[in-house]
Parts: C-alpha cells; structure tokens; sequence
C-alpha cells in the first residue's frame, strides 16, 4: 500500500517536472521584435478603425447633404456640416491620442528593456505615419462635406 | 403809431397767407401713381439697406475668422459660420417681412384712391424683383461666401 503510494507521488512529480518546464516556456518573457510587432499591429488596426469610422461619418454627411429636405434652410446644412465635421475632428483626435498612448508606452519599454535603436525607431515610425494618414484623412472629409454643401448652395 | 403796427401785422398775415397758398396746393393728396412711387422706392431703400446688412455681416465674419489661430478645427469654423449663415437669413425674413407689410399698406391706399391697375402692377412687380434679387444675393453670394471663407481657412 505504502509502495503504490510512494509510486504514485513519484509519478506525480515526474509528470510535473515534465510539463512545468513546457508552460514556463510559453510564458517566458516576449522579445523586443514581438513587443514592437503587437504594438506596430495594435497601431494599425486603431488607424484602420478610426479610418473606417471616418469614412462612415463623411459619408452619411455627404448623403444627408445631397439629399437636403426642399424645405429646410442653408444655415441648417451649415449646422449639419458642422455637427458632423465635430464628429470627423473628434474621431481623428481620438485615434491620434490612442495611437501615440501605445506607440509612446511601446517604446518606453523598448527603452526599459535596452531594444535595439532601429526596434524603437520602427515604432516611433509605425506610429508617426498612422496619426499623419489620420490627420490627411481628416483633411479629405473635411473638405469632401465643405466642397458638398458648397455644391448644395450654388444650387 | 398803434394802427401802423396793425398794418404791417395784417400785411404780414395777408402776405404769409398768400404765400403758403400754393405750397398747401402743391402738396395737395398725391395721385396713385405718386403712391405707387413712393412705394417702390420705400421697398428699393428696404432692400438696399438689407443687401448692404448681408455684405457687413460676411465681411465681420471674414474678420472673425481671421481672428483665429491657426489650425483652428473645421468644425469650429463651420460652427461659426452657421451662426453668420442664420443672421443672414434673419436680415432677409425681416426685410421679407417688412417689404410685405409696406407692399401690403400701398395697395390698400391705392385701392382707396381707386388707382389704375398699373399702380398696383408696378408695386407688386418692385416687391417681387426685389425680393427676388435680395434672395439670390443672400444665397449666391452671402451663403456662398461664407462656405469660401470657411475653406480658405481650413487650406490653412
């Protein structure tokens, strides 16, 4: 009885001394490379998802504009433009903020963990290009919803 | 000495009398062609009035915007000029409305006078044009003109 016992426990350890090794393996610490690529990717996917947003927003404006009730007045397609142009400006500082919050911390650690100078600088770059698209992007609906109310006064 | 200041009072009285005589004939009641003149240039000085309002109110908004830093948002620009679109639009339904009322109290003192139909004609034809011409100024050029502005300040 004891001896089966003993066995057992022996199996035990065994076991666990074969598969510990195994998972402290998986959660060994992410590379320098791998902490730049999720933050680079978590970067695009918020540029992607702001664009979309913006396009959305830009897109329901120009159809509301080019649809304009007969009755309703131009200081009311101003207001219009304006309310959605505040949404347009309010995505864009959004996605900016959120971009340069993971960039900024990304690199941080990248510093903490004494990356390579080229790892940070791809960051800093990933980062810098996805809030100047944002920003050029924000420009294009802006300008897009003038040039369409623009359209709806001359009528 | 008493009945010679008499006499020069009466003098007076009955030169003054003479006088005044053909001015009182001269603005005796004006015909309705008079009326329906006075009118059309009440209406056309209403209309001036308001077209010159319009002009100011884009240039003070050219200056406000001119005002602002920049890289000031489109929004706030735009928020802006939804304020100076509707005070446009207030100067138009105000003269609108005023033009009417006049147009309206002209016809009633032509209709008393039993003017002919080309009094009442030229009345409704001013009201109308000018309606028409201070409506197209206010969407063509001081709606249009407002949106300009805005975007020359967003290409800032």
């Amino acid at each position: 009885m004891v001896k089966k016992r003993t066995w057992g426990v022996v199996a035990m350890v065994l076991a666990a001394a074969m598969i510990l090794p195994l998972a402290a393996d998986a959660r060994m610490p992410m590379s320098a490379e791998e902490i730049a690529a999720a933050c680079i990717e978590e970067m695009e996917q918020i540029s992607e998802d702001t664009h979309i947003q913006l396009m959305t927003v830009t897109n329901d404006l120009v159809f509301e504009l080019e649809n304009f009730p007969e009755g309703a007045t131009i200081p009311q397609a101003f207001k219009l433009t304006a309310t959605e142009s505040a949404k347009i400006d309010k995505l864009v500082a959004s996605g900016i903020s959120r971009i340069e919050k993971v960039g900024t911390k990304c690199i941080a650690k990248l510093i903490r963990m004494d990356a390579d100078s080229f790892i940070q600088g791809d960051v800093a770059t990933v980062r810098s290009e996805s809030t100047q698209a944002l920003r050029d992007v924000q420009d294009l609906a802006q300008d897009y919803g003038l040039a369409t109310l623009q359209t709806l006064i001359d009528g | 000495m008493r009945s010679g200041r008499l006499a020069l009072a009466m003098a007076v009285l009955v030169g003054g009398a003479a006088w005044c005589a053909p001015m009182v004939w001269a603005r005796g009641p004006a015909t309705p062609s008079e009326v329906a003149q006075e009118c059309v240039d009440d209406i056309n000085g209403l209309v001036t009035s308001a077209g010159l309002a319009l002009d100011e109110e884009v240039g003070a908004f050219d200056d406000v915007l001119d005002d602002l830093p920049v890289g000031t948002p489109v929004s706030q620009y735009l928020k802006l000029g939804t304020s100076a679109s509707t005070r446009c639009e207030k100067i138009y339904k105000q003269t609108e409305s005023k033009v009417n009322k006049l147009a309206s109290k002209c016809v009633a003192k032509l209709t008393r006078l039993d003017a002919d139909p080309s009094a009442f004609t030229s009345v409704e034809s001013a009201r109308e044009s000018m309606l028409g011409a201070l409506g197209t100024q206010l969407r063509y050029s001081s709606y249009s003109n407002i949106a300009v502005v805005i975007q020359l300040h967003a290409d800032l």
